[in-house]
């Protein structure tokens, strides 16, 4: 699914964000990416969304090369990966039925299937009843959840958690974990960065440590700290 | 898989719309600015084109006044005037000449005037003359001193001062509009350009959700280029109506009787009809280009996929 070959990442500012980085993600696999801040985590997740082109090495996601990859076709490419973040990212003014309407009608999605599909997707996240709420109404918990129905809105391939819990109390953390897991057993590709030593122990998965770029430690059913 | 495909009719167009109207109101100071400043360039760009239109529809007139006419002295004869025509011929300046005898002279007159004005006058009392065209109309000066120096020519017709005045003004309306037009086009396109920066900026959230979600990039940038286009189209639509409306009373006011001719000056204004339409069409090509031309100047910077 995911296939770093030997990247390397240097901004133009000079800072070597990623080292020779070699990792392969196998499809409907369920990864933990953790380290510092300042690790490389970020680059990582912008370089297999397309946001940034690797400097040397070769990326590939979902079977294709990143940089032959058209700017034109960037869209496309990014319809098969779904993203939440630790902000939620959600849109203030609308609900949580529009917010993941929004994705959809971005998409070109006929409205008689968006009105069809939203509420399948709330109910997936078990929202189905706050459908109407904006974000201000709801917790932080539910936001994040909001969130996860719009990131499958497009049935993706990979799914990637840049610190989803980031802002979350431990038991709604593990709730939306575990809603992440679930996505995972649907035969999505999951992969989540994070600083949460709790939800990675609690998990036992495959945990890819990094360190100032380089990938110091991958563990197939590792703990945080190990 | 999603119902995702490339195309499709989605409520996204109404979604534009009213996006577009909420955010024009939001920044409705700087919208308003932005509309300001289109009718007033469009204004002084109908003007201009009015002006560019009127020379044109009279550019017949403005050709005769280029012609030189020399009258002979009523008392000389055949021979005289043959010696007229050949120190006039043997002027390298000419391009053409049309001589008008007596005669002709009395017939053109009797088609402008009443048959009782002009009873008991024969072709006499009417000099005959010469029509003279230059090759070089700059030569007009020196060619007419030349003329009237001649033998048994006793005046020498040239409207160059009428010309050179018309020329003269033509010139610098053209100057004067031209520059402001592009001045006042130029502050439009700034002012356009900061409404919809403002736009962007209150909705930077929005753009960076949809660059995350797979939206095309004509997608995330459709809603601001119709910004752009929708203010250049309502200040389009005002500037028309107000030249409308005040080409209609110039007209009314400086045309004789509502003929069209500025104080039987034998210039014509055009038609209200065949001028507005004309300008109209340039009012809202240039406001949408200018709306176009303002969003993505907005966007650039702001857009990368």
């Amino acid at each position: 699914m995911i296939n770093f070959s030997n990247v390397t990442m240097v901004y133009r500012s000079g800072c070597e964000a990623l080292k020779n980085v070699d990792l392969e993600i196998a499809r409907g696999e369920f990864a933990f990416v953790i380290g510092p801040s300042g690790s490389g985590k970020s680059t990582m997740i912008k370089l297999i969304m397309k946001e940034e082109e690797p400097t040397g090495g070769e990326l590939f996601v979902n079977g294709q090369d990143v940089r032959d990859i058209h700017r034109y076709d960037i869209p496309y490419f990014r319809r098969k990966i779904g993203v939440v973040f630790q902000d939620f990212k959600l849109l203030k003014n609308k609900t949580a039925y529009q917010n993941v309407a929004f994705a959809l009608r971005m998409t070109n999605t006929k409205p008689r299937q968006i009105r069809k599909m939203v509420p399948q997707l709330l109910s997936v996240v078990g929202l189905l009843g706050k459908s109407n709420e904006y974000p201000t109404e709801m917790s932080g918990g539910e936001q994040q959840r909001v969130a996860l129905a719009r990131a499958i809105a497009h049935n993706p391939d990979l799914l990637i958690a840049d610190e989803p819990t980031g802002n979350l109390d431990p038991d709604t953390s593990l709730e939306i974990m575990n809603l992440i897991y679930k996505i995972n057993q649907m035969g999505t590709t999951v992969l989540v960065a994070t600083h949460d030593k709790t939800i990675v122990d609690a998990f036992r998965r495959r945990v890819i440590v990094l360190h100032e770029g380089r990938i110091v430690r991958d563990v197939p059913e590792g703990r945080y700290g190990v | 898989m999603s119902g995702m495909s490339r195309k499709g009719a989605t409520g996204y167009e109404m979604h534009i719309i009213g996006e577009v109207i909420t955010n024009l109101f939001k920044n409705r100071v700087l919208t308003l600015t932005s509309i300001f400043s289109i009718v007033v360039m469009l204004i002084l760009v109908g003007v201009f084109g009015v002006f560019l239109l009127t020379l044109s529809y009279n550019s017949e007139y403005m050709d005769d006044m280029l012609e030189i006419r020399i009258f002979i002295d009523p008392e000389a004869d055949d021979y005289r005037v043959s010696a007229v025509e050949e120190a006039l011929l043997d002027d390298g300046r000419i391009e053409y000449i049309a001589y008008i005898s007596k005669e002709q002279a009395f017939e053109n007159v009797k088609e402008l005037y009443p048959e009782e004005i002009l009873e008991g006058l024969g072709s006499d009392f009417l000099p005959a003359s010469f029509t003279v065209r230059l090759r070089e109309d700059t030569d007009a000066g020196n060619f007419v001193a030349f003329a009237e120096n001649l033998n048994d020519v006793y005046r020498v017709d040239y409207h160059s001062r009428s010309f050179d005045f018309a020329s003269n003004l033509s010139n610098w309306v053209n100057i004067v509009a031209g520059s402001l037009s592009i001045l006042l086009g130029l502050l439009s396109l700034f002012l356009v350009s900061n409404t919809i920066k403002l736009t962007m900026a209150g909705r930077s959230d929005e753009v960076i959700i949809m660059k995350f979600i797979g939206a095309t990039e004509s997608r995330i940038k459709m809603p601001f280029i119709m910004e752009g286009i929708t203010i250049g189209f309502i200040g389009a639509l005002i500037a028309s109506l107000i030249m409308s409306y005040g080409y209609n009373r110039f007209f009314n006011w400086f045309g004789t009787e509502g003929s069209g001719e500025i104080f039987l000056s034998g210039l014509r204004l055009v038609p209200v009809k065949e001028s507005v339409l004309m300008i109209y069409l340039v009012f809202f090509g240039i406001s949408i280009v200018l709306g176009i031309l303002a969003s993505q100047m907005a966007i650039r910077r702001h857009l990368k996929v």
